[in-house]
């Protein structure tokens, strides 16, 4: 998984389906067929959202402990990553954050960011949650940084 | 007819009885938060985010 990192920014994504105005869904097909989600839902603050991506269950909810371990990680990351770019050009003023459910999943999402800032910050302002034991920090994210990281977020530049 | 006459008193009385002006107060009912969702609201307290560019 990890040789396969620059592999993601040019790996092409599963094609995705606007269900509604903050859910998107795509089908992986790698070993198995497994449809997938991701919902974007408001939190505390103003037009700051949470962005959720895991297994479609057949109660519409999404499961996002499970492993699929379906072989196609990397076309799925493209994909999570492309639906991110079409819900924050069409909602500019709205920022995003999301974390792992799990430690090696937030680890995941830092090595994307890593992968695509270069390309990422032209147009996105990328910031991370630090904590400092009691409580967190937004920091701007730096992909030097071994800090241990407990969210990020993006927002579209203007 | 006559019980007829003074129910319809009765009810343009209660008519009359209401305000002019009534208020209406929207109640937001809040998407089901999931429990990621409330983790990610719990973080959320304790963070002090940057200033606003």
């Amino acid at each position: 998984m990890f040789c396969t990192d620059r592999i993601i920014m040019h790996k092409l994504p599963y094609t995705f389906i606007r269900q509604k105005a903050c859910w998107y869904t795509f089908t992986s097909t790698g070993k198995g067929i497994i449809e997938k989600a991701v919902n974007f839902t408001p939190t505390i603050y103003e037009n700051l959202f949470n962005m959720g991506f895991g297994d479609l269950r057949p109660d519409g909810t999404i499961d996002d402990m499970v492993d699929s371990n379906n072989g196609d990680i990397v076309k799925v990351m493209a994909t999570v990553i492309q639906i991110l770019k079409a819900f924050t050009d069409e909602h500019s003023h709205i920022k995003v954050i999301f974390k792992g459910s799990t430690e090696d999943r937030t680890m995941l999402y830092k090595r994307v960011l890593k992968t695509y800032y270069p390309e990422f910050s032209k147009s996105f302002t990328i910031t991370c949650l630090v904590s400092d034991g009691l409580k967190f920090n937004e920091k701007e994210f730096d992909p030097r940084m071994e800090e241990e990281h407990f969210a990020f977020l993006v927002q579209k530049n203007n | 007819m006559a019980l007829a006459k003074r129910n319809k008193k009765k009810r343009n009385s209660k008519l009359k009885a209401l305000p002019d002006i009534v208020l209406v107060t929207k109640t937001i009912v809040p998407a089901k938060e999931t429990e990621k969702l409330k983790q990610v609201n719990e973080m959320l307290k304790k963070t002090t985010f940057l200033p606003l560019k």
